[in-house]
């Protein structure tokens, strides 16, 4: 078996320890991200409420990933508001 | 106007204030006026490694009480005339001096100075956020060692929500032998870890921590000068050279040079 040497070992141990401290529990962030989005869309789309689905995971690069999910009945139609 | 620079790493010992010192003295030593900001209220030491500790009459606590005005309280250095040192105080209880306290003195000097480097205290509590509140851009200090680099990545992730327009990295007390022999992160592993751009590479260096003692700034002759040398230039010019720690121990002689370190 080929020994890794110190210096990978201690990055692989530093990237898992740094992506860990991000699994941070985000529902206060989600909850406020998902009303301040919510309430932009409204301006634009009829959405449905109870589809909208909002979510943050952390890839393995220590990135977050973030998903945003809602169905919209239909689309506002700009040129037709009132300036 | 002026630069408004705090120096913070959230782990204690990793060199923020020695940073802060030396950075501050090679950017007067380039004729620009600079003014050092200790607000490590109760626990500050940039007098002491500036070598100033006994012309201290006045302490930034006696500018907020209103005892005495900013411009009595900096102390001019003895062998730069350009830097100035803004001390801290020796109060234990420093829970009634708020970040808009500190701010509004900073801002008072914003326009005798080209720069205004501000000394963290380690941690993320209120002394963190008392000297970060009046920063413009954040220097974070850490060494390449696992606990100060997680802590960083900490005080990074702290750092995105103020409003600052720069955040940069220095890896300090760098072995470049240690980096040849893969015993050790390198600087580029690092800055890749943490996401921030690199600014400086500080090399280990004996010296400095025998100079702190005497209070003096690092000598002319040294790696660790260069490297300050390149930092404060990078700072000056918004440039990136990064000092290469790893070259004394390169080739033939270097790798003598590493292997007589180890034995010792």
């Amino acid at each position: 078996m080929v020994m890794q040497c110190k210096t990978e070992v201690g990055l692989e141990r530093l990237n898992k320890v740094l992506i860990n401290d991000k699994y941070v529990e985000p529902n206060s962030i989600i909850k406020v991200l998902k009303s301040d989005i919510l309430h932009i869309i409204s301006s634009y789309m009829d959405y449905l409420p109870e589809t909208c689905e909002v979510n943050i995971e952390v890839n393995e690069l220590g990135e977050y990933d973030f998903n945003f999910f809602v169905s919209a009945r239909r689309i506002k139609m700009f040129g037709m508001l009132p300036k | 106007m002026a630069r408004k620079i705090v120096i913070t790493s959230g782990k204690g010992g990793v060199g923020k204030t020695t940073i802060t010192a030396n950075l501050g003295f090679m950017l007067a030593s380039t004729n620009k006026r600079v003014a050092l900001f200790d607000v490590d209220i109760g626990l500050n030491n940039l007098d002491v490694v500036l070598g100033v500790e006994n012309k201290v009459v006045y302490d930034i606590v006696d500018v907020i009480e209103g005892k005495c005005r900013p411009k009595q309280a900096l102390i001019q250095h003895f062998e730069q005339s350009m830097l100035y040192i803004m001390p801290s105080s020796h109060l234990t209880n420093a829970d009634r001096i708020s970040s808009r306290d500190i701010k509004n003195v900073i801002d008072s000097l914003n326009d005798f100075f080209d720069y205004i480097l501000i000394d963290c205290p380690a941690g993320i509590d209120l002394g963190f956020q008392r000297a970060v509140y009046s920063a413009d851009e954040a220097l974070v200090v850490c060494t390449p060692h696992i606990s100060s680099i997680r802590d960083a990545d900490k005080v990074v992730s702290i750092l995105s929500s103020y409003k600052l327009s720069n955040v940069s990295v220095i890896v300090n007390r760098v072995r470049g032998d240690m980096i040849l022999n893969n015993e050790s992160f390198s600087v580029e592993d690092v800055a890749k870890m943490l996401k921030v751009p690199l600014v400086s590479a500080i090399p280990e260096d004996d010296d400095i921590s025998t100079l702190s003692i005497i209070g003096r700034t690092v000598k002319k002759d040294s790696q660790s000068y260069r490297a300050f040398d390149l930092l404060a230039s990078n700072i000056n010019n918004n440039t990136r050279y990064i000092f290469n720690c790893t070259k004394k121990y390169s080739g033939l002689f270097g790798g003598i040079i590493r292997k007589l370190k180890k034995r010792v």
